[in-house]
């Protein structure tokens, strides 16, 4: 019964979010078509599988590109209907349906159950819909049918509760205040009159609007959190101090950690696979660097539709391939001890905090705020 | 926090409980417009 109840939850969720005829039709087979594919992506026919599985996925990443309306593809914006077709939740969507198709095989031997409600409850799950945290579907249904959970006492509903409220609170007062003045700076770099003070109002509205950030989205993660607890599911947590990493590696793992993961298995490993038996042959940290940066570019033009998230993703690609070489050149200069010595001093611990947190704030004063256009407008 | 707040007793936490809901209603209702961080996903 509890699946059925899911089901017409997220159906009614899910038929709810869109005003449009043309967009339900399109975000409907978006979700069924890869159900039916999976099967034929996994045929016995290694030729005729390779070339299918291929064209599926060019076919849907098209689809994925066409329907985010990123506004530097021009080509797109002349087919019909262009402007109807954008629904809630689409990358989302797109990351599970990923998985889905990329692990059949592997569900179908271990017996993981693969029903179409199991599946249409996995996709279009609502607490998660529109930012994560994404689950795996085994995880999924694991999660969902495991009957040995222990009940919830009197003080687990209170806590979860608390977590729920507490997310609304972090959500709407203390993000809404960090919004706010993260806005109020923005609009006073132009008024700054000299370089030296412009740059000093950048950095206070980039540390607003890295707090905006961060306490936006671990609000809506304890939130959905909380009310998946109260409601018999677990997800898994999303967040672990992100703020108190000491290198921009650290902080893509501490950092929305199912995204990262997911980034991991299904943009970082095909690439460096790609590159190991291809440009990079036998030069395994030059191909780790270069994988890592295109990860991260890749990622970072997913997260919004402008130009400005070219940049936030070239940052972080930057970021991380910086941190790679850093921890290989000091483990090349102190060996492996000696780095772990090295990195006990106070010094250092303050440099790698600070210089973290200054450089994830500004990367992400690119989400959200025009700062091309600013940059552009006072070049001009 | 959480820990914190597992710590109290239940009366205590069913108090803190109610306040952090009469701020976000309020928060809600009056005091903020903003929403879940939604870039286009």
């Amino acid at each position: 019964m509890r699946p059925y109840i899911f089901l017409a939850v997220n159906t009614a969720i899910f038929v709810c979010t869109f005003n449009k005829i043309y967009a339900f039709v399109v975000a409907a087979a978006w979700i069924l078509i890869p159900y039916f594919a999976a099967p034929l992506l996994v045929s016995t026919d290694e030729k005729g599988n390779k070339y299918f599985r291929t064209i599926f996925y060019v076919a849907m990443l098209t689809a994925f590109l066409y329907l985010m309306h990123y506004d530097w593809i021009v080509i797109f914006q002349k087919i019909p209907y262009y402007k109807a077709l954008k629904f809630l939740g689409l990358s989302y969507f797109l990351f599970r349906e990923i998985d889905y198709t990329m692990q059949y095989g592997y569900l179908k031997e271990t017996r993981v159950k693969l029903s179409f409600v199991d599946y249409f409850n996995y996709v279009t799950s609502f607490y998660t819909i529109m930012a994560g945290p994404i689950l795996r579907y085994e995880e999924f249904v694991t999660d969902f049918y495991d009957e040995t959970k222990a009940e919830l006492s009197a003080d687990d509903i209170i806590s979860q509760m608390h977590r729920v409220v507490f997310g609304y609170i972090k959500l709407y007062v203390i993000s809404s205040f960090m919004s706010f003045m993260s806005g109020y700076w923005f609009g006073r770099i132009t008024e700054a009159g000299n370089i030296f003070k412009a740059v000093i109002i950048y950095l206070i509205f980039a540390a607003f609007n890295a707090g905006f950030i961060y306490f936006n989205f671990v609000g809506y993660c304890d939130v959905v959190t909380g009310a998946a607890r109260l409601a018999g599911l677990t997800l898994r947590e999303n967040f672990n101090k992100p703020y108190m990493a000491r290198s921009m590696v650290e902080f893509w793992n501490r950092h929305h950690i199912t995204l990262s993961e997911w980034i991991r298995d299904y943009i970082y490993s095909p690439i460096i696979k790609a590159l190991l038996s291809g440009a990079f042959k036998k030069k395994l940290f030059q191909a780790q660097c270069c994988a890592l940066f295109m990860t991260f570019l890749i990622a970072g033009i997913w997260h919004g539709t402008n130009f400005n998230y070219v940049v936030y993703g070239l940052l972080e690609g930057l970021g991380v391939v910086l941190s790679s070489v850093r921890t290989q050149k000091l483990k090349k200069k102190y060996g492996k001890k000696g780095l772990k010595e090295y990195e006990k001093r106070k010094g250092v611990i303050i440099f790698e905090h600070c210089w973290t947190l200054m450089y994830v704030a500004v990367s992400f004063s690119f989400v959200g705020y025009d700062v091309v256009g600013l940059l552009t407008g006072v070049v001009k | 926090m959480e820990k914190l707040f597992d710590k109290l007793p239940r009366w205590a936490k069913l108090v803190l409980l109610s306040l952090e809901l009469a701020i976000v209603i309020y928060a809600i209702f009056i005091g903020t417009t903003t929403t879940v961080l939604y870039q286009g996903f």
